[in-house]
């Protein structure tokens, strides 16, 4: 019997809105960031300004095509980072002596005590403002996740009979993390993947909303909302758009990551 | 003696409470060279933990193990190396023992790429079809296919072909035909033994179906709870057991007489 | 003597293949049944269609089921279980998961009784459970009832399951594997507990297992199952002394007793079960039997060879 995975549908109808306005940033951009119509301040949509005009009459169309490609790619490579730390923070726990095992795992339990948002925010503070650091801070708050993660699927995939069986046959544990436990965790990696994905996009976006990530004349959905913020009562638009599309973008990876959570586990069942 | 253990004792830690178990207590044995020892015991007697120290997967709380007179516990990483090909496992569950992800063709080929990482591919494939044809598997309908495609004694036939292509002087068979209908049971029992009378090789088998350890040994070592009971020649354990718990054992083991 | 369980002619597929062909056999009043089989030989699914526990996707295609004169696949659903619950016991095969690791073994062995009797009996049958796994041989039944299961051992579990399947006093016990876990001594204990029972409660046992030492042991009759049909039944002595079909004949001679020869190879049955083998209206074993012939693939016949022996093989017809 097939059910319907809802979440998966959802979230992949929400990325590809999100991918769209990625790619739309590159190919067709319609006005620069920074290019200023003092005339059109606070414009409403129109033919010219499909989503308006910010303060400074800056197009809030263009400014969302670039603050979505910047939220992208500091947030996944953020992520890509943070997992491939944790990864290997979590594989040495698992792998080592008790003694050291115990010093990373009581690290990373100190780490995931403490709020990330604080964590991300003390780090950019200390390494400066900029999107580079919030990236670093953000992938920093995301290393123990993964290595709580990973630690836990090595131990259980430890005990398995065909890890004993490579062993026995002289594998070394590099090889049997990679060839024999990795494929088994990468499905499980990935979902965990992209519901941090979203995370990294929403911390991303705190950063800048508080001055630490972006810079102005930069555009990123933090900034913008931050920027919007004063005007809210007479021009909400301004405020508006980049709050939607933040929340495509979060609600996106989170439903993606439970989608492929379900499909997983339901073809686990299956065998 | 190509394999000897004296006083193997191993603890193992127990969560719940302070103590730790007591898996082995000080139980010897020997190997000679083309000799099958068998291993008796209910489960739980510590008979799997005692063949996986022998086989230096774990190590043993007290005492040691010698492989050709010299402790294996201080090999050097090269000597260790070689132990290693010697010694070679054949376990309960077939399809546990492999990694589901691969086909049979990596299953077969990792043991040769990791201990002879200079064999060429051609070389390899040749090794590997005429294992499989050894062991009663045709190479050209098994190498593409994953693990889930066989049935349990299709898949223990590969996992004996497996544990055979590193030319091993020891094969440690634990329960290795209790996950097996009766038909196959007999198939994997006999393929083993036509194999050992080819190549020579030792062998200990453990299990707990005593018919099946006395029929396979020369000598057979009965353990419970850790300890070694009785211990001799495989005809004479069974004919005239000394202990009241092998004597158990082997009155239970017979068909009921049938009037 | 009264037939308590008749089964004609069952037969069970699910969306691909048949896994029952016309089943049938009974049993009477104290008499023990065993199955014997290999794995997918279909003497679990029979139990399974005896007990109603059949899985979603799997069908009943023809024949009946009657458990103490009463045709279960005609009932509704409350009269079955009702039916059951008065008339079977079982005994589940695999003695560690089967009982709940976090409740204790006396509201275990409660549970379905004051179900079935209402809350006030609760005391009632906190008396019956001790009773009953005093006589399951149990020394200190209060201790066990009080006990979790992951502290007793697997022969404890055993006779604990057997007491809890007592519970309910039915005419009729069916045992799945019940020795697959156990050593032979304990398994000889089992052995001993389930004769003693049978003799002294007057009950009925089905038993399924492939182990040919312990069936030899308890079993008054033996159905030989092989890719979801019987090949052949009769009385244990029947078919220990004179088997006809010949894959009676070559598992009898499979396990390797204490007498086998060393020198000897073990006896074996060459090849494996195929999906074949289910699909063909001639016999299911033809394509590893010695004497098969070209007309064992495409007929098969039952032949009776006395009241109690009957065969699905034309070596049948020559005796």
């Amino acid at each position: 019997m097939k059910k319907r995975n809802f979440s998966l549908a959802a979230g992949l109808i929400l990325l590809s809105v999100i991918f769209i306005l990625f790619i739309m940033s590159y190919v067709y951009l319609p006005y620069r960031i920074d290019q200023m119509d003092i005339r059109n301040r606070f414009s409403m949509h129109s033919a010219e300004h499909l989503l308006g005009t910010d303060h400074f009459g800056r197009d809030i169309f263009s400014r969302i095509l670039v603050s979505t490609r910047s939220a992208l790619t500091v947030s996944v490579s953020s992520v890509l980072l943070g997992s491939i730390g944790g990864l290997i923070l979590g594989s040495l726990a698992a792998l080592s002596p008790l003694a050291i095992e115990l010093v990373i795992m009581r690290l990373v339990d100190a780490l995931m005590a403490f709020p990330g948002i604080l964590s991300a925010l003390m780090l950019s503070a200390v390494l400066g403002k900029g999107v580079m650091n919030a990236s670093i801070a953000i992938a920093f708050f995301m290393v123990p996740v993964f290595a709580r993660l990973s630690y836990s699927m090595i131990l259980e995939n430890r005990k398995r009979l065909f890890i004993k069986a490579a062993r026995s046959y002289g594998a070394s544990t590099p090889r049997l993390v990679l060839f024999h436990m990795l494929p088994d965790m990468l499905t499980r990696l990935i979902t965990q993947f992209s519901a941090s994905v979203g995370t990294a996009i929403l911390t991303e976006s705190s950063l800048s909303f508080l001055g630490l990530g972006i810079q102005p004349p930069g555009a990123s959905l933090g900034l913008m909302l931050s920027e919007a913020k004063g005007y809210v009562l007479i021009e909400p638009y301004q405020a508006l758009w980049p709050g939607i599309v933040l929340a495509i973008a979060v609600l996106g990876f989170q439903l993606t990551g439970d989608g492929i959570n379900t499909l997983l586990h339901r073809e686990a069942s299956h065998e | 003696m190509i394999l000897e253990a004296t006083a193997i004792t191993k603890d193992f830690p127990q969560r719940t409470k302070k103590k730790t178990f007591r898996a082995l207590d000080r139980v010897s044995f020997s190997l000679a060279e083309d000799e099958v020892l068998g291993i008796v015991g209910e489960s739980g007697s510590g008979k799997s933990t005692l063949s996986e120290i022998a086989g230096g997967l774990l190590a043993p709380t007290h005492g040691s193990v010698f492989y050709q007179g010299r402790d294996i516990s201080l090999l050097q990483s090269d000597e260790k190396r070689a132990f290693r090909r010697s010694v070679q496992f054949i376990f309960q569950s077939p399809r546990e023992s492999m990694n589901p992800y691969f086909t049979i063709k990596s299953v077969l080929s990792e043991p040769l790429k990791i201990n002879y990482p200079k064999m060429d591919r051609t070389e390899m494939d040749k090794r590997i079809s005429a294992m499989l044809e050894r062991v009663g598997m045709d190479p050209d309908s098994t190498l593409m296919y994953r693990p889930s495609h066989f049935s349990g004694g299709q898949l223990q036939r590969i996992a004996i072909a497996r544990s055979l292509l590193l030319s091993p002087r020891i094969l440690i068979c634990d329960e290795c035909t209790s996950s097996l209908d009766v038909s196959l049971q007999a198939q994997i029992l006999n393929l083993l033994v036509s194999i050992r009378k080819e190549t020579g090789l030792s062998m200990i088998f453990i299990s707990h179906d005593i018919s099946v350890v006395r029929w396979i040994s020369d000598r057979i070592m009965v353990l419970k709870d850790g300890v070694c009971v009785e211990e001799g020649r495989s005809d004479e354990v069974i004919s005239s057991p000394k202990e009241p718990y092998t004597r158990l054992l082997v009155e239970t083991s017979f068909m009921r007489e049938l009037s | 003597m009264n037939e308590l369980l008749k089964i004609t002619g069952l037969s069970v597929r699910d969306e691909d293949r048949a896994l029952l062909r016309e089943v049938s056999l009974s049993l009477r009043e104290n008499e023990t049944l065993a199955f014997i089989g290999e794995s997918g030989s279909g003497k679990t699914l029979t139990l399974k269609a005896i007990l109603s526990l059949l899985p979603d996707d799997v069908k009943v295609t023809g024949g009946s089921v009657r458990l103490a004169g009463r045709d279960m696949y005609g009932l509704k659903a409350g009269e079955k279980r009702r039916l059951l619950g008065e008339n079977v016991g079982f005994v589940p095969q695999n003695t560690v998961n089967y009982l709940h690791p976090l409740l204790r073994i006396g509201f275990q062995m409660c549970d379905g009784y004051v179900t079935f009797h209402g809350r006030r009996s609760r005391k009632e049958a906190e008396e019956k459970a001790v009773r009953l796994l005093k006589s399951v041989g149990i020394n200190d039944p209060e201790r066990v009832m009080t006990s979790y299961p992951a502290e007793l051992s697997g022969g404890m579990r055993q006779r604990v399951n057997i007491a809890g399947a007592l519970m309910m006093d039915p005419p009729l016990l069916i045992s799945d594997e019940p020795t697959s876990a156990l050593d032979r001594i304990v398994q000889k204990q089992v052995a001993d507990l389930y004769l003693s029972l049978l003799e002294e409660r007057k009950l009925s046992l089905i038993i399924v297992s492939h182990d040919l030492v312990f069936v030899s042991r308890i079993a008054d009759r033996i159905a030989v199952f092989y890719s979801g049909r019987i090949v052949e039944s009769g009385t244990k002595d029947e078919l220990f002394t004179e088997p006809v079909h010949p894959y009676t004949k070559a598992l009898l001679a499979l396990s390797p007793s204490l007498e086998q020869d060393r020198k000897e190879p073990l006896k074996e049955i060459k090849g494996y079960i195929s999906e074949d083998d289910r699909k063909r209206n001639g016999c299911p074993f033809a394509s590893r039997c010695p004497h098969a012939k070209e007309e064992c693939f495409s007929f098969t016949e039952e032949i009776r060879l006395s009241g109690t022996h009957s065969v699905l093989c034309r070596l049948g017809r020559v005796k």
